[in-house]
């Protein structure tokens, strides 16, 4: 097999550290943490509309080097499975769930869609970071007030929904090898020395498309998830979406 | 596609564990050597790497004020080992001797080094920066993620070495946010 | 991670068993040509492959890279549509902006082209010939076959990850990737051998100048030879470029009998919709900090006639930007020849006149810069001009 190039190293170790403090901020701890907006919670309707945004997926290999090899074939099962998993458990919940489609007929509002998309992985990924992570924001003082901001109306006009659930997860198995590694380093450093055994972290957030406040977000850290599979995917949306508001 | 879109806050933040993360108060504040302003607002100091101080509100790759404590002749803008991005000597270096729209261009080729797209530079001016003559422009970028950024330079070469003040965010929302706030924030620089 | 780690691992992974990765047969005529129209069964290894594709494609066309310019996007379709007659309407085109030079299809019918082979390539002959090579990988399933012949599922998941890579995926992340990736699962010898020959052949049929294809290998060759990291030479990586593939196609061009120069190259089709993108192009291209491996670029531009002031400006630029010893009277010369061809952008006299400034020529400066905001009256940047020309006063 040919070899890995120091770039790519780097590249993977920058995937490593942009990740790490969501990773530092485990601490072994698989508990979900709901951080929610009370006094905007209280006004959700139950008849809300809410659209299912197309959940953003992403799946590695760790190689025993220590490179994350995003993984197409399990990435595309899991988009599967994870999609029919928040369906039927929010279907059950709430009759008036769509699923998200771009417009194909207005290029420049399937764009702003587009950006409000993207926006929100950075949004989320800022919660992680510094809501639940050692990076915490001072200035916030613990408060809870990431938004994608009003242009979200775009978005609830042509989905015709009150709110929009965003589903997030970039997920990594050790292969064989890097296992393999992983008892092989802790054996010969006495148990000092621990090599981390990936990403995982998942989220998901309800926003609401009249203000783009985030008004109900969870997030998912269990190493031992495992959404390649149907059953353990489904153990895994029902985790997420505990205390989900609908 | 996260650790993507983060790439410029990799740029800057070198994280450490163990660097807090500073409470910046809206009173007169010193960032380097005799480079003072007044924050108007609270921020977050983020750990940064060495010549750099990193604000934001919401999370660097939202919104972001850094601070170019002293670029030196022969120094890029972001110095130190960097993912993704070339090493230290390949990468475009400031010069004393530089003019404005040399600095401008500096700016722009270390955001495509980062693997920004779509860079626009526009309206570079002349300003004060404290009361020192300075400059000014306005920037746009896309990251490699896909996410439309907007970004706002101010700038002088004080003793051959460039200060810098820049404000990033989101052009969704968060760059609009804080736009005034900053203004103000570059108004009240103090620079010996 | 740290070092006493790293070292540690070293010292592991040497013990410990590394997957091999299935060298890949290409063994030609295996799997029988895409028909026209057709998409693969649901329940095939195909079909996943298409599927994964068309979320890259997805992705690609949300990323910001993609240059939407109808003009180009029709001249790139019909030089396709040129070459391939039945496959066109199952192809979809891409033009990336990127000083890279690349061109690629996936098995979905996804195509890339990259604006660095467009700035590269001398006319229209070289690009079709560049394109009707990855229409030969796509039309011969070697994608599929390669996939086929996988036995490990290791390899076959990396071979997923290859496909993503040499699709442009990878572009998302360090170009550099692709390079690394190929150098794991690149197209067999054979693979390469066949769509070289499909390349030629529909070139030839669309009546192209067959003498043009192995022009733009060594030109790409002699790039590999002026630049000091190879590694970044992206179409390398998945398509290896060998001194036999220049003979090949030069004996190949000597068979069909017509002489250089009698069939089309298509040259001024291809120079007229190329020139509204050139000046961008060649700014990304200076961007790559490249001095050598531009200046060759910047060489055979000049060879063409058309708006060779913008050349000439460019020339000038590199030498403003590599600013070695004696660069900036380079500089000056080349800007002030570019002026004196008649139809140097606005932009020369901006570069003019910083770098007589640099140089202390004041009064030369102010001309030129008062120029500049003449020819360039709503410049965005014409206060800080201003500005200078106060200064040298």
């Amino acid at each position: 097999m040919g070899g890995r190039s120091s770039a790519v190293r780097q590249r993977a170790l920058l995937v490593f550290v942009a990740f790490a403090v969501a990773a530092l901020a485990t601490g072994g701890c698989a508990k979900s943490t709901i951080a929610t907006r009370p006094d905007k919670w209280e006004r959700v309707p139950a008849t809300a509309r809410v659209v299912l945004m197309t959940p953003d997926i992403e799946l590695a290999e760790l190689t025993a080097g220590g490179v994350l090899e995003p993984n197409a074939d399990w990435t595309e099962k899991a988009k599967g499975f994870v999609g029919n998993a928040l369906q039927a458990e929010v279907g059950a919940r709430n009759a008036r769930l769509a699923p998200y489609r771009s417009p194909t007929d207005d290029a420049r509002r399937a764009h702003e869609h587009n950006q409000l998309i993207k926006l929100h992985a950075v949004v989320g990924n800022s919660i992680l970071v510094h809501h639940y992570g050692p990076l915490r924001l001072p200035n916030k003082e613990g408060r809870f007030d990431w938004t994608l901001g009003n242009g979200v109306t775009v978005l609830g006009e042509d989905a015709e929904a009150d709110y929009a659930l965003f589903v997030f997860m970039r997920d990594s198995y050790a292969s064989a090898g890097r296992k393999a590694a992983m008892v092989g380093v802790a054996v010969l450093s006495l148990g000092r020395v621990v090599m981390p055994g990936g990403v995982h972290h998942a989220f998901a957030s309800l926003v609401d498309l009249k203000t783009g406040d985030i008004v109900w977000f969870n997030r998912l850290v269990d190493p031992q998830a495992d959404v390649r599979d149907a059953s353990p995917a489904q153990s895994a949306v029902k985790k997420l979406l505990a205390d989900f508001p609908l | 596609m996260t650790a993507r879109t983060g790439l410029l806050v990799s740029a800057v933040i070198f994280l450490s564990a163990c660097a807090p993360v500073k409470l910046i108060e809206p009173t007169r504040v010193t960032v380097g050597d005799g480079f003072s302003v007044e924050p108007q607002i609270r921020w977050s100091s983020l750990p940064a790497r060495p010549g750099l101080d990193l604000w934001t509100v919401d999370g660097a790759t939202l919104d972001a004020v850094t601070f170019f404590k002293g670029v030196a002749d022969g120094q890029p803008l972001y110095r130190g080992p960097m993912g993704g991005a070339p090493q230290e000597d390949k990468r475009p270096k400031f010069r004393a001797a530089m003019t404005a729209t040399d600095i401008a261009e500096l700016f722009e080729d270390s955001f495509a080094m980062l693997r920004m797209q779509n860079l626009e530079t526009t309206g570079l001016r002349p300003a004060k920066f404290g009361a020192e003559d300075g400059f000014r422009f306005e920037m746009a970028w896309v990251t490699p993620g896909g996410l439309e950024m907007q970004g706002v330079v101010a700038g002088a070469v004080l003793k051959n070495r460039l200060y810098a003040v820049v404000y990033s965010g989101a052009r969704a929302h968060y760059f609009p946010r804080y736009r005034d706030t900053v203004e103000n924030l570059l108004k009240s620089i103090t620079l010996r | 991670m740290k070092d006493i780690a790293a070292g540690l691992l070293t010292a592991v992974v040497a013990l410990t068993v590394v997957l091999g990765c299935a060298t890949p047969r290409g063994e030609s005529g295996a799997l029988r040509d895409l028909k026209a129209g057709e998409r693969p069964t649901l329940d095939s290894d195909e079909a996943g492959l298409w599927m994964a594709m068309d979320r890259v494609e997805a992705k690609l066309k949300t990323s910001g890279h993609i240059i939407a310019d109808p003009a180009l996007n029709s001249y790139v379709r019909t030089l396709v549509c040129r070459l391939t007659p039945p496959h066109c309407d199952g192809i979809r085109i891409y033009v990336v902006q990127t000083p890279h030079v690349n061109a690629s299809m996936a098995p979905n019918g996804m195509m890339q082209i990259w604006t660095g082979l467009l700035l590269h390539a001398e006319n229209e002959a070289q690009v079709a010939y560049v394109l009707g090579h990855e229409i030969g990988h796509y039309v011969r399933r070697h994608s599929v076959q390669q996939f086929r012949d996988l036995r490990t599922k290791a390899a076959a998941s990396v071979f997923f990850t290859t496909l993503a890579g040499a699709a442009g995926v990878g572009f998302v992340g360090p170009l550099i990737q692709l390079a690394t990736v190929s150098s794991v699962f690149a197209f067999s010898r054979d693979n390469e051998r066949e769509a070289d020959d499909v390349g030629f052949e529909l070139m030839v049929a669309a009546g192209y100048d067959a003498h043009e294809a192995p022009k733009i290998w060594e030109t790409l060759l002699a790039q590999r030879a002026a630049t000091k990291d190879p590694k970044s030479l992206i179409f390398f990586a998945t398509h290896p470029p060998t001194e036999e593939r220049v003979v090949t196609l030069k004996a190949l061009a000597e068979k069909t009998g017509s002489p250089p120069g009698e069939r089309d190259a298509g040259r001024d089709r291809f120079l007229a919709a190329t020139l509204p993108f050139r000046a961008s192009m060649l700014r990304d291209e200076l961007r790559l900090r490249r001095p050598a491996a531009t200046q060759l670029l910047l060489d055979r531009l000049s060879a063409t006639s058309s708006a060779s002031g913008e050349i000439q400006f460019f020339q000038g630029e590199l030498y403003r930007l590599r600013a070695a010893s004696g660069d900036d009277a380079r500089a000056i010369a080349a800007y002030e020849k570019a002026i004196s061809m008649g139809d140097a952008p606005a932009e020369t006299y901006r570069s003019l006149g910083l770098v007589l400034m640099k140089a202390r020529e004041s009064s030369r400066a102010r001309a030129a810069l008062d120029r500049y905001l003449e020819l360039r009256p709503d410049a965005t940047d014409r206060e800080m001009i201003h500005e200078y020309v106060k200064r040298l006063e």
